[in-house]
């Protein structure tokens, strides 16, 4: 695993695709929850690898691990991605397409994403920081002390900040925690 | 210092503690979300099948930072500000070996030989030379600019000028470049520019006929730094050591492994460090960036006021000034906004004028103030300036139609 990241940083044929390959999945889905209902979470993915690969020069083992500054750098690509799509709002280019209600006979997909909605939204009303926390302890699962690593902050604020993240996206959630949960039970 | 992985995992909470202490947490609800933002199979292969993200290969990681402190060295070199007073000693002799030296603020002096500086100050300069030639400059705007040369019984008396004095076997001899000097002992007259005098036969006085030079305004004598002098070694040593330390900032601006936080304390370590250099307002300006990613909106904007307000003639006034507009409008408060994007409006040009009124229209438009939005809208389209708004600001014009 280090030696796929310093042939990356050495130019090694073949490094950039396995690193891509390997990461691919993981950032797409901290676009995604990162990101909120208004990016094309793909597009912004792949603007997450073109600056890491950019930058994959200053990665450095000593200060952190490569998931860690791979997330540093998604942190950063959205954070501009959700400021250039804010702007757009703000002038009333960007709007969220109606989505339909998840029915009975409704595709798989289209419940998926109904659900992935649901969720976004209730993240969306959460201050960034306090979405990265949730996101990386319970919806990532790691824990706090490589959580406290990846934000650059104390383990004690890592917890405060969970606490209320947690209660501020319960709160956020609740409205439509039921048809979630019969959306879920209807999937299975 | 970091901990070894086993004494950090036995001390962290496993989830069900964590749970136990903080009842916020919902299992289903957190499944149900984690479940609903994983990516779909779909997702997962259509990123798959993309093809790489292409990136220009960069150059080695050193050119930047090493040209940048090379900007920063050759900057400092030319604007450093030039000691006020001469730290050559009265009544010594000192040796000169070509080297330049300051005689307070408006006389620079080199040459080869050794030298007594008689009298330094406001009241006045005198300078003995001993033996050898010496070249000096004098600055005939400054202050500090009267200068009487001894050379034997030779005295020349100038008011700013350029000229050299030799005293070689007992003999004394001036060659004037610029301006007048007036020479008084064995011979008692005045030399202009191009005219010399020696002692060799004073009975004979030779006033060698150079060609006219027209007299010369002479606003500022360039400085040339002091390369032999141990103590401008010291100095030119603090000033490369400064402009890395400054150096190593922007690098670390720009470098995605160091957090903000830890940033904004190496900037405030380097102010502490530096606090009279005259990088202090370009740290503190990177200083206010930083803060403005990670601090609140009230607690920045008031520092960008403040940096604003000591340092008036900054260039960056402009830049920070948009800096706090944004920061008001990201933050809902287009009423705080808006005078900020009247007076970028009115002091900006090109791109950040174009950006300004365009802002300038969509903030007022948000008020309700439909005139000044309709004015700054037009004007943002009649600049002929190319900014990402165009878009956005002809649909806010249209829809106001």
């Amino acid at each position: 695993m280090s030696d796929a990241i310093v042939q990356l940083q050495r130019g090694a044929p073949g490094a950039l695709d396995q690193f891509y390959r390997r990461h691919s999945g993981r950032v797409l889905r901290w676009v995604i929850r990162l990101g909120g209902p208004y990016l094309d979470a793909e597009d912004v993915a792949q603007d997450v690898f073109m600056v890491a690969f950019k930058r994959i020069a200053s990665f450095d083992r000593s200060r952190g691990t490569e998931e860690g500054w791979l997330f540093g750098v998604t942190r950063r690509v959205v954070a501009n991605a959700r400021r250039r799509s804010m702007l757009r709002r703000f002038i009333g280019l960007d709007t969220l397409a109606p989505m339909p209600d998840p029915g009975p006979g409704t595709d798989a997909v289209v419940e998926s994403l109904w659900r992935r909605r649901q969720v976004q939204v209730a993240l969306e009303q959460l201050d960034s920081r306090k979405r990265e926390v949730l996101v990386l302890m319970d919806l990532e699962e790691y824990t706090a002390p490589e959580t406290a690593a990846m934000l650059g902050i104390a383990v004690g604020t890592v917890y405060s900040r969970l606490h209320h993240a947690r209660k501020a996206f319960k709160a956020a959630l609740e409205p439509s925690a039921a048809d979630l949960r019969g959306s879920i039970l209807g999937a299975t | 210092m970091s901990w070894p992985h086993w004494i950090v995992e036995a001390l962290t909470p496993t989830a069900r503690e964590l749970d136990a202490v903080d009842p916020g947490a919902d299992d289903d609800l957190l499944e149900i979300a984690r479940e609903a933002t994983s990516p779909l199979e779909d997702e997962l292969a259509m990123m798959a099948r993309r093809p790489l993200p292409q990136t220009r290969r960069s150059l080695p990681i050193w050119v930047i930072p090493m040209t940048m402190a090379a900007v920063a060295v050759a900057t400092l070199w030319v604007y450093w500000p030039a000691p006020v007073h001469t730290d050559l000693p009265l009544h010594s002799e000192i040796r000169l070996v070509g080297a330049h030296h300051d005689l307070g603020p408006d006389i620079d002096f080199r040459g080869i030989g050794d030298i007594r500086v008689e009298a330094a100050g406001i009241d006045g300069n005198v300078v003995r030379v001993l033996r050898g030639a010496v070249h000096f400059e004098v600055d005939p705007n400054g202050l500090q600019r009267d200068l009487q040369v001894l050379a034997g019984d030779t005295i020349v008396e100038v008011r700013g000028t350029v000229f050299d004095v030799y005293f070689i076997d007992g003999h004394a001899a001036v060659d004037v470049t610029r301006g007048r000097v007036a020479v008084s002992g064995p011979w008692t007259g005045s030399l202009v520019a191009g005219q010399s005098w020696t002692e060799e036969r004073p009975d004979n006085v030779v006033i060698v006929e150079g060609p006219r030079q027209p007299p010369v305004e002479i606003v500022r004598i360039e400085r040339i730094r002091d390369t032999d002098s141990p103590v401008l070694e010291d100095e030119e040593k603090e000033e490369v050591d400064l402009a890395l330390a400054y150096t190593r900032l922007l690098d670390q601006m720009e470098d995605p492994n160091v957090f903000d936080r830890d940033l904004l304390r190496q900037i405030e370590r380097f102010l502490d460090d530096h606090p009279e250099s005259a990088l202090v307002e370009d740290a503190t300006a990177l200083r206010l960036e930083v803060e403005s990613r990670i601090r609140p909106v009230w607690q920045v904007v008031p520092d960008i006021d403040a940096f604003v307000t000591a340092y008036p003639k900054t260039p960056r006034r402009l830049s920070l000034l948009e800096l706090r507009a944004t920061l008001l409008r990201e933050n809902q408060d287009c009423e705080g906004a808006l005078p900020t994007y009247r007076v970028l409006a009115s002091d900006g040009k090109g791109q950040l004028k174009a950006r300004a009124e365009a802002w300038r229209g969509l903030c007022a438009l948000q008020l309700g103030k439909h005139a000044e939005a309709r004015k700054a809208l037009a004007t943002a389209l009649t600049l002929n300036v190319k900014h990402p708004l165009e878009g956005e600001v002809r649909i806010a014009l249209e829809s106001m139609q």
